[in-house]
């Protein structure tokens, strides 16, 4: 980029040069006194080669499983028994410490421990517990890395999830799809490199926006591209009516022409950028259909997903086409899914949606698997924070809910270096605090792009004045979970 | 005297009663005319070295009386220049970062350089010297002036400068946690050797500080020791570090390198623990964050050690970018390894050649990836000549591997995919004599019979068989769809069609409201031709699943055209938006999202009039309400409907008093359907009233339920 503004700078027809040449030179000269580092460069950037991984990387690509609303730790894969045997004795000071609470529970009178109305039980060699909910993922607990003691700074939703997909609360900061884009470019120029899938469940559903898959001030082409479920997957894709295939090629053509001659003229590097988004936009025509064509689906295929992976738009379609795309070379797979704010009927939304997930997620790892890419693609599942062990609202024999509980919760990552069949960190007795191994979202990311090949503190952008890093400041590698 | 000679003097007596007085302190503004000393100084050494093969030119040629006026100016310039470089000089100096004997030694010299390039001035103009003597004073004043400018040199990038070889050559220690070793050794050492000791080492004392030793460090520079033992946290080490960062104090200055956070962190905490050259880690507890960073640091650096090294060398980066195409992408593996990754996209784009032309990078190719391309085993011959190559994928090509045992030349290649190929057991055994350790072969034409013969074969591979579905397992169907699900208000000839994803699986369907299964309810073959309100359950069938559970969707006619609508009694003021066409608008609400799809109201019940186009005959009315229990929405209690000429002239036509739930159930838009007497009615008022009263099952017992209409329909 640098260079090619140096190239524009350079350019100068006569006319331009005249123009600007009364008042440039003097205040050139003025310039070079006065703002030394926007002349000459900054010089304390570091210049990383982007488009590359700085080191091997252990994956080359993410598909992120992102379990929207939070599912509770203590019905999924943090066992704690404790909580069933105190089942509704109130919260001990101790453990609560005087933490913060949401204003859907502070006022609460009492805080009563509910234990899992589900039951655990270990599996594989690795001996993970695993709920009864997720049988399918149960059989696969060998592949998966599960992180118990992930913590975050947020308590509420948009917050939280803002911090876990940007590294930081407030919004308007770069993806994390979009600066695995910024750092290691497209594999395959005929695709965004950063794309996200939406579904909804059953249950008690949190928002999702366009800000969580931002680029926030990177380039635009590193924004995630949304593919929905409609008749038109990527809007605008398709030629309009009317329109063929080659009278489209036609246009682009002359098109190109005009801009080339224009940018003869002007050098302006945004137009050469133009031409080629328009190119691979016309590529992306025969390679996205190809994609997203749910007919020629084997039996083997539907049974893995399950059968609603020929429903568009559900969580097992939208697994089904992250495995297409992530096998096409598509860096950055977001998949988000609502439903999992459980707090009240807990028992039975999160059965509803597990039963959406389970099957497809393990089919997900599964298929991976069997065509020899689960090395190379590194896979996420997890919501933005953990659920409280004490019940929110009435406890009674059939049903409970679980508030918001930044302090700790467990996700699972699974495929390339990851170290396979491993419980990382632990939480006390009481599913509240972290005992062992904290893992912060920071952490987390700094793991990630390390395993993609990339020092997550040379990865910088510098906007307003300062550089800027997924991790922020902070980001410790977890050694813990890598192979 | 020449004007330029007599500033020339001025400013070097101004030097010199500088240099004699001494004056302190000095304002700072002036201090900053002394960055020009690096700018000025290259100056009068770039005019005298000029003027070498100017006066030899001079010499031997016949007219030299301009070149003679040329060369006299070019002097007079390079002594006034040299001049004004000491003055700014000594402004510069007075910054006091620089090693004082050294300074003081290039502050004589240099003086002593402008008086005498004065004496030449005065030489050429006044004596006019024979050249002989010209020469042997010139020369000597070009000696004099190289050691001084070596001198200046050595100041600013240190004594070794001419004699530099890189840091990375010398030997740096590497960060270590290791019990035996001192926290000074394994910790803090590291960091200085690399940030630190550049500018701050014997040969060149930045601020009369060396860092290389602990007694040096603990010795300090012009700013005093860098440690302070009373109050460890405000050591001069420290300070400087973490001030901000366009202070000119900052250390490492902008522009170097700066601490990492860890980095900083280990010196703070060996600074806080008293900062001794001698404490062993062993004598840190275990969970000691210092001993942590510091091995988190060390495994660090290793780590990088770990990446695979290759032999070959790295291909020519013109010849990378000229084979990359959208086709065909040659990514290498990372920035500091020859090998290449290739892949290929497009599969109707793909042509043999497209990997044949990849000959040129042939040594660097360590993954290769041809998945989805419409290739055979034709490629094997191509892919044999790649010596380098470690994994493969051919996944979803046609690749039958009939041809596999020449891949016995790939001695590195250890992972092969060829899932969703027509691969046979006959290849599999090829690879015997081959470096190949893993092979994918999910749903290719190997049996698993057949596979088990071969693995006691082949015991060094590994082969993947991937997911085979359990046949005892039966799966539930997904629910029947109509096409159009989002669209529930439909024009009168429009047909309702509906889908299964499955291809070969069944519907059946009602229009009744009762439970279709695989044998009640009408077989779906083809449109559903709707009345006015349909409400269609369908279920789907297969051989080999169980059935779906019913989908359930209601669709509108749209009825009587409506002229106007009036609010008789304005809905409750959060749920007012677009009040004036919500009822007619044609669409429909959701009933969790209660938004300006409906109108709501509480406090009093919903009354509504409506201006009819013509006066046509009417016999039903349909209320579409929501059902939401948990959000308080309630069926109404009572809809009772109002019908006449005008508004002065109405009569009660029509009422029904829907069902009340017993229980929370599920959200739902419920149209409810009022009879009434036929007739033809220009206009008709709607009242639909709330539930005053909670029943005691429902959290909000004895509270007002809401009422939520989205459309009204007449028929």
């Amino acid at each position: 980029m640098e260079q090619q503004e140096k190239k524009f700078r350079l350019n100068v027809t006569r006319r331009r040069f005249l123009t600007g040449a009364g008042l440039g030179i003097g205040s050139a000269a003025l310039g070079t006194l006065l703002f030394k580092d926007q002349l000459f460069g900054a010089h304390d950037v570091q210049s990383l080669p982007l488009g590359i991984a700085q080191f091997a990387p252990k994956a080359k690509r993410i598909i992120y499983l992102f379990q929207n609303g939070a599912p509770s730790q203590l019905e999924t894969f943090d066992y704690k028994p404790l909580l069933n045997k105190m089942h509704g004795e109130e919260l001990p000071a101790s453990i609560r410490m005087g933490q913060r609470l949401t204003g859907m529970t502070a006022y609460q009178e009492k805080f009563p421990l509910v234990g899992s109305t589900f039951e655990f039980s270990q599996h594989g060699q690795s001996g993970a517990w695993v709920s009864e909910l997720f049988p399918h993922m149960a059989s696969i607990v060998d592949e998966l890395c599960f992180i118990r003691s992930m913590n975050t700074e947020a308590i509420n939703h948009d917050p939280a999830l803002t911090f876990f997909q940007t590294g930081a609360q407030q919004g308007n900061r770069p993806s994390m799809g979009a600066w695995v884009s910024y750092g290691l470019g497209s594999e395959n120029s005929n695709m965004p490199s950063f794309t996200v899938l939406l579904s909804r469940g059953r249950g008690n559903g949190q928002g999702v926006y366009s800000k969580l898959w931002t680029n926030g001030f990177l380039d635009s082409i590193h924004q995630g591209v949304v593919f929905s479920s409609g008749e038109d997957p990527v809007l605008y894709l398709n030629n309009p009516p009317g329109h063929d295939r080659q009278s489209r090629r036609d246009m682009l053509d002359q098109l190109e022409q005009f801009n080339a001659e224009s940018f003869e003229t002007i050098g302006d590097p945004e137009i050469n950028n133009r031409i080629q988004q328009y190119e691979m936009s016309y590529r992306m025509q025969s390679a996205v259909p190809e994609l997203t064509d749910l007919t020629k689906e084997s039996d083997a295929t539907i049974k893995l997903y399950g059968p609603d992976c020929l429903v568009p738009g559900t969580y097992a379609a939208n697994c089904l086409l992250a495995r297409k795309l992530s096998e096409s070379g598509v860096r950055f797979v977001q998949l988000y899914h609502q439903g999992w704010d459980t707090h009240g009927n807990l028992a039975g939304d999160m059965r509803m949606q597990a039963e959406d997930v389970d099957r497809a997620s393990a089919g997900l790892i599964k298929d991976l698997k069997q065509r020899g890419l689960l090395d190379e693609t590194l896979v996420i599942w997890g919501g933005e924070f953990g659920r409280t062990n004490y019940c929110q609202g009435k406890l009674d024999a059939q049903n409970y809910g679980r508030d918001h509980h930044p302090k700790c919760f467990t996700l699972w990552v699974a495929g390339g270096g990851i170290r396979p069949g491993t419980v990382y960190g632990e939480t006390d007795e009481f599913g509240y605090n972290i005992v062992k191994d904290p893992v912060s979202v920071h952490d987390f990311h700094a793991t990630l792009l390390h395993l993609m090949g990339i020092d997550h503190e040379q990865l910088t952008y510098r906007h307003l004045g300062r550089r800027y890093r997924l991790t922020d400041v902070a980001g410790n590698i977890v050694p813990g979970i890598i192979a | 005297m020449n004007r330029l000679s007599a500033c020339t003097v001025l400013v070097l007596l101004l030097v010199l009663g500088w240099v004699i007085i001494d004056p302190q302190p000095i304002p700072s503004g002036w201090l900053s005319a002394g960055r020009l000393h690096p700018v000025l100084l290259h100056l009068p050494i770039a005019l005298v070295l000029l003027l070498l093969p100017l006066s030899i030119l001079e010499q031997s040629s016949h007219d030299a009386a301009a070149l003679r006026q040329l060369n006299s100016t070019i002097l007079r310039w390079s002594a006034f220049l040299s001049s004004l470089t000491a003055l700014a000089g000594l402004l510069l100096s007075s910054s006091g970062e620089y090693d004082a004997t050294l300074l003081n030694t290039h502050k004589w010299w240099s003086i002593g350089l402008c008086i005498s390039l004065l004496i030449l001035v005065y030489l050429r103009e006044y004596l006019d010297v024979r050249p002989q003597i010209w020469n042997l004073f010139f020369s000597l004043q070009i000696v004099a002036l190289l050691i001084g400018s070596h001198q200046g040199g050595s100041l600013t990038h240190g004594s070794d400068f001419l004699s530099f070889t890189p840091q990375e050559n010398k030997s740096v220690m590497p960060f270590s946690a290791n019990d035996s070793i001192s926290i000074w050794a394994g910790g803090v050492q590291p960091i200085l050797n690399t940030k630190c000791v550049a500018c701050h080492n014997p040969n060149k004392k930045k601020g009369e500080l060396d860092l290389t030793q602990f007694a040096s460090l603990k010795t300090g520079g012009k700013s005093g020791s860098s440690l302070d033992a009373t109050d460890p946290l405000n050591s001069e080490l420290l300070k400087r570090i973490v001030l901000e960062m366009k202070d000119e104090k900052h250390m490492p200055p902008s522009g170097k390198p700066q601490l990492s956070p860890s980095e900083l962190l280990i010196l703070h905490a060996w600074v806080s623990k008293g900062a001794s050259p001698s404490t062993l880690f062993k004598e840190l507890t275990p969970t000691d964050s210092l001993r942590s960073t510091v091995a988190e640091l060390s495994a660090g650096s290793t780590e990088k050690k770990d990446e695979t090294v290759y032999a070959f060398d790295a291909a020519n980066s013109s010849t990378i970018s000229d084979l990359n195409n959208p086709f065909r992408r040659i990514i290498p593996l990372s920035a500091n390894t020859p090998a290449l990754s290739v892949r290929f996209f497009l599969k109707e784009h793909f042509t043999l050649s497209l990997l044949q032309e990849c000959s040129p990078i042939a040594e660097q190719i360590v993954d290769l990836n041809l998945s989805g391309m419409p290739c055979g085993d034709e490629v094997l011959d191509v892919i044999r000549q790649f010596p380098n190559l470690e994994k493969l994928n051919l996944n979803g090509t046609n690749v039958t591997g009939k041809t596999f045992s020449s891949i016995a030349s790939n001695k590195h290649l250890q992972i092969i995919s060829v899932s969703n190929t027509p691969v046979t057991i006959a290849s599999l055994q090829q690879l015997k004599g081959t470096a190949v350790k893993k092979v994918f072969i999910w749903n290719t034409a190997v049996s698993s019979n057949e596979l088990e013969v071969t693995k006691k074969q082949l015991p060094r591979i590994v082969f993947e068989t991937g997911y085979t579905p359990d046949p005892s397992e039966v799966l539930k169907l997904t629910s029947p769809r109509p096409v159009n699900t989002e669209r529930t208000i439909i024009a009168a000839n429009e047909r309702i069609v509906l889908r299964h994803p499955l291809p070969g699986a069944s519907i059946r369907y009602t229009l009744d409201g009762s439970k279709p299964d695989s044998l009640n309810g009408i077989l779906y073959k083809e449109p559903i031709e709707p009345s006015p309100i349909t409400r269609i359950i369908s279920v789907a069938f297969n051989k080999g699943w169980l059935n779906s559970d019913p989908s359930d969707y209601t669709y509108f006619q749209k009825g009587i055209a409506v002229d106007s609508v009036r609010l008789l009694i304005p809905p409750h003021e959060r749920y007012r938006k677009n009040e004036k066409e919500v009822l007619t608008d044609l669409k429909k609400g959701y009933p969790e999202i209660l938004n300006m799809n409906w109108l709501g109201y509480r406090e009093q019940p919903l009354k509504a009039g409506f201006y009819l186009t013509t006066v046509p005959e009417i016999t039903k009315v349909v209320v579409s309400a929501a059902d939401n229990t948990g959000a308080y929405v309630f069926p109404p209690s009572k809809i009772i409907i109002r019908g006449g000429d005008s508004p002065q002239h109405l009569r009660t036509i029509g009422m029904l008093q829907p069902d009340q739930p017993t229980g929370y159930r599920s959200n739902a838009v419920i149209p409810y359907i009022v009879p009434i007497n036929k007739g033809n009615y220009a206009y008709i008022e709607v009242e639909a009233i709330n539930v005053t009263s909670l029943p005691a099952w429902h959290g909000g017992k004895g509270q007002k339920a809401w009422v939520f209409v989205d459309e009204v329909f007449f028929y």
